[in-house]
């Protein structure tokens, strides 16, 4: 039936209302389309939607979802040859580029990162001092990467390119249009580091990554027309950012190396002494491989409900005790993943584990690949089964929501950071995630709370990385992120924070989502605007701290003073409005009532005083204590009046709860809300009176369900009314029992 | 007083002793001065030397090792008021070092209900925010520690003497009673404070560098990378185990040397008392009386300490403070006993196996 047959079975305002709408339709749909960025449309163009649910039977050897699963627009074949004794990569490959914008690109960029450890005058050396996480470049330990031909086509690229450090422009002889190809071709050789900061040698081992030209994300932003390529230099305390592809990748190595790398390995062959290992990876935005001769494999399989994930350890004998940590912490992050954010697409996933001196290479992450940590730990430090949940939860943070880990570190790390106290939570179900030790219980969420602390007011979240201020990157990158997550998790609750993840992830999986993507899709996924807290948490640096200020309590009494008999009604005029309303204004009417009438009991007309303990003399006083103990006690039928003030210190905006307990047992809540305060942000104060009530308030709390986890500090959350002196008794009486312990080793 | 004398007997272990050490005739009064005749004076004789009632000391063969524990043990059970000291001078000396813990914790702690969460130990976090918050206060106790752990100690050492003398056989001519000890002690302090020296020098400090350097070979980087965490601890444990050992034998060794140097006060040196107790202590007749004072005194010490920390951490959790108070000082009372234990077993090996009737009176020797 078409629209006019439509039309005309209906009566003519119908008729009218059926056009209009179709034709709001319409437009909606056409403004929604030219919002959504450039490499959005050309993504959907040229790829199938991603995260199915129910994934299709794979024919690739690499993945277990049919695919193409990503624009696969940046792929590459690759052909490579280690030579162990000179540490060095001889490379040679194509690229075939696609521009997925709408506008041409007339010249390209290529990443160099091994030329960030080529000297000391080196963007990344100047920032970091040739170190990454405490480990130093050992003497001599210099690397580098040389380009030493390039072409497309018949054109010889390579003279009119030129290097900066480690970013490499190419100009091109004719520019590439929109959804236009160009295919590069290039030989390499790059000589590896000593590995201190992630690729590199020790020994016999090689960890090969960021070892060939890596071309950059040529991006319009949202407007299509603000064109660049993001392609930074290695920052310091950057990472890596790239465009998906295939590749296809040959590896000559002296035969007895073991060797593990990105994707699944489809032929081996051995040529003279040296063995040529192909490994093909699909839909994936980088290529990292390893080698050791002391390598010893370890096979495992995780089951899921996809079919399951074939693994790999590589590892060293003297950590093969580790193994099984290594595998928990692996099964643990997988699963969990999966639970949260949708099938892991790949067949396998290795796990190589540097041996002690190429530590610089632990704990690191590549597609299908990730290093673990090789240090002896006593099992009640789960740093091993951390360092593999959380490098493989970079399969998701980073590798499918390829996110900018430049200019946008948080959204990889941080989140990752928070996945990781999820995937450890699935681990150790009973708490102390992090280290349960004798007299020590931290959980994952401890430790970044107080890694936050420690560099809280620093910077905002959406700081780019190479912004930070020096040493703060890993607190604020990933620490403070997964608070400001975690936070967000108890504020929702948790079914609510796992349906906006997922939004989140399944929206932008094998894509480049920024920070605008994220706020968007938690905020959908959780059904209310989470502009209020994104706009604190990522963009300034506002930081939460409440207190109670002050908890009083005394026993209720009529209003000392002047009153005027007989009793009147309660004066009201329109003229004069009230600043109290509500419950309040109902209490200081009740108050007013009793204290006339109290103050006119058996009292001739006229004015007359009343005075109460407030206005009696000391010796009266005295009186009045006994009653108080008898009250305390229960056994009067006195009621008592409390004020709690509650105090913001910091400059967070976030509802908050407060809990009043009295010494009946009973508890009041109420609510600092979000309203409230956005109302009048400068008014750092909010009182609660409690009246007339038959018990003493004991103590007073704010946040007592503990769901700000951002509160900068916690033990001013609580306070009592009477001070308790056991608990201060037991620490020091601890540590006087220590001391002594001391003493009695010293005298004898 | 009859001024015949018995020969004593001298052990094997006494005769390898320098000569002005041991076995020389006649009185050696401490009290010397203008003032050495009129008061009576403590009279630290050599113990071939007839006792004031008469009685002779015969050294007897160096007892084992359990054995000189055991009755070390006895007499100072026989010694209550000593040992109730000794413990309330811990007690004392701890509960002055804490005081400023405890106030500058009452500052932050004692109107928060978090300190209650605290106490038990379930939220190590906060501890964590207390302590880096209020950086003064680790500051303030360690400074307290320090300080009080040093004083603590020199007092100990001035008053070794006295202890080691009040803590020998009952009827040892040299033995000094409770009213003694402090004048002993007072008599004693200067050499007693420049053994220690001494023998730290000679002894503790070689074991020191011995043990760190076996432990750097053990850990070099090259080993460490090869070893899992449980081969790492393995190879440690026995030089660590045996550091202990040997630390706690060269303990027992020093009151020895006290005691050498006691019994010959302007005789002998701190180097020579030194000398001839590590002699002893390492010769045939006496180590394996000392390797098991040595060993005891490690197993029981560590049992005291763990057991006494996990009752006492019990009671904390659910803020028995009082009880756990209890608990703890009952466990330094032990540690004192142990501790005083071991000086008197130390007294046995220096004066050897002696029975009541060997101690014969000057009729019992004609």
């Amino acid at each position: 039936m078409s629209a006019c047959d439509l039309g005309s079975t209906l009566r003519p305002p119908r008729r009218r209302n059926v056009f209009f709408g179709t034709t709001l339709l319409g437009l909606a749909l056409g403004l929604w389309g030219t919002m959504q960025p450039a490499s959005l449309l050309y993504a959907q163009s040229a790829a199938p939607p991603s995260a199915p649910v129910a994934p299709v039977t794979s024919s690739s050897p690499a993945l277990r979802v049919q695919g193409p699963l990503s624009p696969r627009n940046a792929s590459y074949r690759l052909s490579a040859s280690l030579d162990p004794a000179t540490h060095t990569v001889k490379g040679k490959g194509t690229l075939v580029w696609r521009n997925l914008e709408r506008q041409p690109v007339d010249h390209m960029v290529l990443h160099l990162y091994q030329n960030g450890f080529k000297n000391f005058a080196s963007t990344y050396v100047r920032e970091a001092g040739a170190q990454l996480r405490g480990t130093k470049m050992p003497k001599g330990g210099f690397g580098a990467i040389d380009v030493t031909a390039l072409r497309s086509g018949s054109h010889d690229l390579l003279a009119s390119s030129t290097v900066v450090d480690s970013l490499m422009a190419v100009p091109l002889p004719n520019p590439v249009g929109p959804s236009a190809t160009i295919e590069l071709t290039f030989e390499w050789t790059v000589r590896l580091p000593h590995a201190f900061a992630r690729s590199g040698w020790a020994q016999d081992f090689h960890a090969v990554s960021q070892w060939f030209p890596k071309i950059g994300v040529w991006d319009c932003g949202t407007s299509g027309s603000d064109c660049k390529w993001r392609a930074h230099q290695y920052h310091g305390f950057t990472e890596f950012f790239a465009d998906y592809g295939v590749y296809d990748v040959e590896m000559s190595v002296p035969t007895g190396q073991v060797l593990g790398a990105t994707g699944v390995k489809v032929g081996e062959r051995i040529e003279g002494d040296r063995t040529i290992y192909r490994y093909l990876a699909e839909d994936v935005h980088d290529f990292a491989w390893f080698t050791d001769p002391k390598f010893v494999e370890v096979k495992d399989r995780i089951d899921d409900e996809f079919g399951g994930v074939e693994v790999r350890l590589l590892t060293r004998a003297g950590d093969q005790d580790n193994t099984p940590r290594n595998l928990a912490g692996l099964r643990a992050g997988l699963l969990e993943a999966e639970r949260r954010f949708g099938v892991y697409p790949y067949r396998n996933v290795t796990v190589v584990i540097p041996p002690r001196d190429g530590s610089g290479a632990g704990g690191m992450e590549y597609p299908t690949i990730i290093t673990g940590i090789g240090a002896p730990l006593p099992s009640g430090l789960h740093f091993s089964e951390n360092t593999v949940a959380h490098e493989f939860g970079h399969q998701y943070f980073y590798h499918l929501l390829g996110s900018d880990e430049v200019e946008e570190a948080w959204l990889d790390e941080g989140l990752n950071q928070t996945f990781t106290s999820w995937a450890m939570e699935r681990l150790y179900p009973t708490g102390c995630t992090f280290a349960r030790l004798p007299y020590l219980c931290l959980a994952d969420a401890d430790t970044d709370w107080l890694a936050y602390r420690s560099v809280a007011r620093r910077a905002a979240l959406s700081t780019p990385s190479y912004k930070l201020p020096r040493g703060s990157y890993g607190a604020v990158t990933y620490s403070q992120t997964a608070i400001t997550m975690r936070t967000l998790e108890r504020y929702l609750g948790a079914d609510r924070m796992m349906t906006a993840m997922r939004r989140y992830t399944d929206r932008n999986r094998f894509r480049h989502p920024r920070k605008a993507d994220f706020v968007s899709a938690m905020s959908d996924g959780a059904g209310e605007d989470l502009s209020w807290y994104f706009d604190q948490t990522l963009n300034t640096t506002r930081v939460a701290d409440f207190e109670i200020s002050s908890a009083t309590t005394e026993e209720h009494e009529p209003a000392a003073g002047l009153w005027d008999c007989p009793p009147q009604p309660l004066p009201r005029s329109k003229l004069l409005p009230r600043t109290e309303s509500g419950p309040q204004l109902e209490e200081l009417d009740a108050l007013w009532t009793e204290s006339v009438a109290a103050a006119c009991e058996n009292k001739q007309s006229g004015r007359t005083e009343l005075q109460t303990s407030a206005t009696e003399e000391s010796g009266k006083k005295a009186k009045s204590s006994a009653k108080d103990k008898k009250a305390k006690a229960g056994d009067s039928d006195e009621t008592f009046d409390s004020e709690v003030v509650v105090r913001r210190r910091g400059e967070l905006l976030f509802p908050v709860t407060i809990k009043a307990t009295f010494a009946d047992g009973s508890t009041v809540l109420k609510n600092w809300t979000l309203a409230e305060q956005q109302a009048e942000p400068e008014n750092r104060y909010k009182v609660l009176r409690f009246l007339r009530r038959p018990a003493r308030l004991e103590r007073a709390e704010v946040d007592p369900g503990h769901q700000l986890l951002l509160d900068e500090k916690r033990l001013n959350n609580g306070l009592l009314v009477s001070a308790d002196p056991r608990p201060v008794r037991r620490l020091w009486l601890s540590w006087e029992g220590a001391l002594q312990t001391l003493l009695d080793w010293v005298a004898f | 007083m009859s001024a015949q004398t018995t020969e004593p007997a001298v052990s094997a272990a006494t005769e390898d002793l320098p000569n002005g050490v041991l076995g020389q005739a006649g009185e050696l009064d401490l009290a010397q001065g203008e003032d050495a005749a009129a008061e009576p004076s403590v009279s630290l004789r050599p113990s071939a030397a007839p006792a004031e009632d008469g009685a002779v000391w015969p050294r007897g063969p160096v007892p084992g090792g359990l054995q000189a524990l055991w009755t070390g043990a006895r007499r100072v059970l026989g010694r209550p008021r000593l040992l109730l000291a000794m413990w309330l001078m811990s007690l004392t000396f701890g509960l002055l070092a804490s005081f400023p813990v405890k106030n500058g914790l009452s500052g932050l702690l004692d109107l928060r209900p978090a300190a209650t969460l605290i106490a038990r130990g379930q939220a190590d976090v906060l501890l964590i925010e207390l302590l880096s918050d209020n950086r003064s206060l680790i500051s303030m106790a360690v400074a307290a520690a320090l300080a009080t752990t040093l004083l603590y100690f020199l007092m100990q050492l001035g008053l070794s003497g006295g202890l080691l003398a009040t803590l020998r056989h009952p009827r040892h001519p040299q033995r000094v009673t409770g009213s003694q000890i402090l004048a002993t002690a007072a008599q004693t302090a200067g050499a007693m404070f420049k053994l220690e020296l001494v023998f730290a020098l000679v002894a503790r400090l070689p074991l020191l560098l011995v043990t760190g350097g076996a432990l750097m070979l053990l850990n070099r980087e090259k080993t460490l990378n090869l070893l899992s965490l449980e081969q790492i601890v393995l190879r440690n444990l026995p030089v660590i185990g045996l550091f202990a050992v040997l630390w706690a034998m060269l303990s027992v060794t020093l009151n020895h040397a006290r005691l050498t140097r006691i019994s010959a006060l302007h005789q002998s040196t701190a180097l020579r008392s030194t000398w001839a107790s590590l002699k002893f202590a390492f010769s045939r007749s006496a180590l394996g009386s000392v390797a098991m004072l040595g060993l005891l005194s490690v197993g029981l010490w560590l049992l005291l300490v763990v057991v006494g920390r996990v009752i006492a951490a019990r009671l904390d959790y659910r803020l028995a403070v009082a009880a756990a108070f209890g608990v703890r000082q009952l466990f330094a009372l032990l540690r004192v006993w142990l501790g005083l234990s071991l000086v008197a077993a130390a007294a046995e090996l220096h004066d050897g196996v002696t029975s009541d009737a060997a101690v014969k009176s000057p009729a019992q020797t004609h």
